[in-house]
């Protein structure tokens, strides 16, 4: 018996260290690029940098362009994504039956499992080519937003899923057809749910570089914010910071791309941070 | 659209079977224009299958199979001319624990009537008002209508899921177990409530209690195992 116990308390004792040791992995990983990144780029930091416009040569002048190009196309990329992925949760929650919803959900983890590469040439083969856009935000906007539609429509519809099943009964007790209930119980009570699957996906979305790089980016020589839908690529703080990457043999634009590294960073962390609330509330739903 | 024996509410063989599990057999019900009547039986008895099933709430249980008659007004309840929705509203229901939506005293009383968009070109306070005094609560809360629904005790809150029914003035109101989750002070207050709203209309209640039955109920029905044992009596509402 007391062997057989302690070979319990070993193995405990073992899986609880595996644990630490993975969360001590990730925790350093995490520090490692955050300390990286404020180490290298902290020097290029200025106001400046934040409020001018990037220069001819690589690695002078600002970001302000990028900000307001990656700020632009994302907003959008949540204009777009998010009646996508209410239609989607409505589906999954209100009104498909359980094999259909299973098979969505299926559906769903596939696309969210694409390559994003995959998303940016199908989507050079789709606007920039058959549609003739040339390069233009407005791809850049859909291709993100159709990469981050299962993580908005899968946070939706948990949010859904948690509506207590007293308020649906009694709304369609009450006489509210399922339209009525949507409009009137499922959205309402669930609308955290698309602010945190949205600030989680934009915050993937205005870090990914593959989906816009044929499609929706220009290095430079264009507008701040643009003027049109065909031929209007945006500058984009990934893309800059990829293409400064390329020449990091030189120091200033290396010293430019950190700093651009900083600044994408921490607008990912706003939207990260933005997100905590929400779901914290979502946590807190679930164990009640 | 009169009921062509005064009845209400007329079940002729009705039978509700969940999957292979037969919840309900052979029910024959007559409900009168006004006053209560009373279901007693076990739970699992199907007591609140046959409420769900007079207003169709049972069509939103995807394996609910439903067989026999339910003529609401003469009318068939399961015929295809049959909006369940605009039923539902004619039907209303409350239910076994109070739901209030996260939202004022006065939203709740309007959210079916606003929803449904009922509520144009009506005194929205003065049907406030006038579901709240059938309810019986609108003294206890006249001074704080736009106050969280919440904050009510659970009594209150039952009382104001009745007047959120009532605003929608249905004919006839299943009552699922109104009281159960209620302290007795609050059950009486319930109680007096249903009483006053059977003057002028008709009450299907379920309950647990034969002493609420009796209490109430002018005819007490018992079902076991999906069918009515005996077709009693407690005594005149009046």
């Amino acid at each position: 018996m007391r062997e057989r116990g302690g070979w319990r308390r070993a193995r405990r004792v073992g899986f609880e260290a595996a644990c630490v040791g993975a969360g001590v992995v990730s925790a350093a990983l995490l520090f490692a690029i955050v300390a990286a990144t404020v180490w290298n780029g902290f020097d290029a930091l200025s106001l400046e940098f934040l409020t001018s416009p990037s220069a001819g040569r690589p690695g002078e002048g600002g970001v302000l362009h990028q900000i307001l190009g990656t700020i632009w196309m994302t907003a959008w990329a949540a204009l777009i994504v998010s009646p996508l992925a209410l239609a989607c949760a409505l589906v999954l929650e209100l009104l498909a039956d359980r094999k259909t919803a299973r098979l969505l959900r299926v559906l769903l983890n596939a696309l969210n499992a694409v390559p994003s590469i995959l998303f940016g040439i199908f989507g050079y083969y789709l606007f920039v080519r058959f549609f003739g856009w040339g390069k233009s935000w407005l791809a850049g906007s859909i291709l993100l937003a159709m990469m981050i539609a299962p993580t908005v429509t899968v946070s939706w519809a948990d949010a859904m899923r948690a509506i207590s099943a007293g308020y649906l009964e009694t709304a369609r007790g009450l006489g509210l057809s399922t339209g009525r209930v949507a409009l009137a119980v499922v959205i309402p009570q669930s609308v955290h749910g698309l602010w945190r699957g949205l600030l989680l996906g934009l915050a993937r979305a205005a870090g990914e570089t593959a989906p816009i790089l044929f499609t929706a980016v220009a290095l430079n020589g264009v507008d701040a914010l643009p003027r049109g839908i065909v031929d209007n690529p945006v500058l984009a703080l990934p893309y800059h910071i990829f293409a400064l990457s390329q020449d990091a043999y030189d120091p200033a634009a290396a010293a430019a791309a950190w700093g651009a590294a900083i600044v994408l960073f921490a607008l990912v962390l706003a939207f990260f941070a933005a997100s905590l609330p929400l779901r914290l509330r979502a946590h807190e739903e679930a164990r009640r | 659209m009169t009921a062509t024996n005064g009845a209400v509410l007329e079940i002729r063989g009705l039978g509700v079977t969940f999957g292979r599990r037969r919840v309900l057999d052979g029910i024959q019900l007559e409900l009168p224009e006004r006053g209560i009547t009373a279901i007693l039986g076990p739970s699992g008895s199907g007591k609140s299958t046959l409420l769900r099933a007079l207003n169709r709430l049972l069509d939103l249980t995807p394996d609910a199979r439903i067989e026999g008659s339910v003529r609401f007004r003469g009318v068939e309840v399961y015929s295809r001319e049959t909006d369940p929705d605009r039923l539902r509203q004619r039907i209303g229901m409350v239910f076994q624990r109070p739901v209030v939506f996260p939202a004022s005293i006065r939203a709740n009383v309007l959210f079916g009537l606003k929803h449904m968009g009922l509520l144009q070109g009506r005194d929205s306070d003065a049907v406030v008002r006038d579901a709240l005094t059938q309810a019986g609560l609108l003294a206890e809360v006249r001074d704080r209508l736009d106050e969280p629904a919440a904050r009510l005790s659970v009594g209150q809150q039952q009382r104001l899921a009745l007047a959120r029914t009532l605003a929608l003035e249905p004919e006839l109101l299943l009552a699922d177990e109104p009281t159960s989750a209620l302290d007795p002070e609050s059950a009486e207050a319930v109680e007096g409530t249903l009483r006053s709203i059977a003057e002028t209309r008709s009450i299907l209640l379920v309950t647990h209690s034969r002493e609420q039955a009796g209490r109430l109920a002018a005819r007490v029905l018992r079902l076991r195992d999906g069918r009515f044992e005996a077709d009693g009596r407690a005594r005149s509402t009046g």
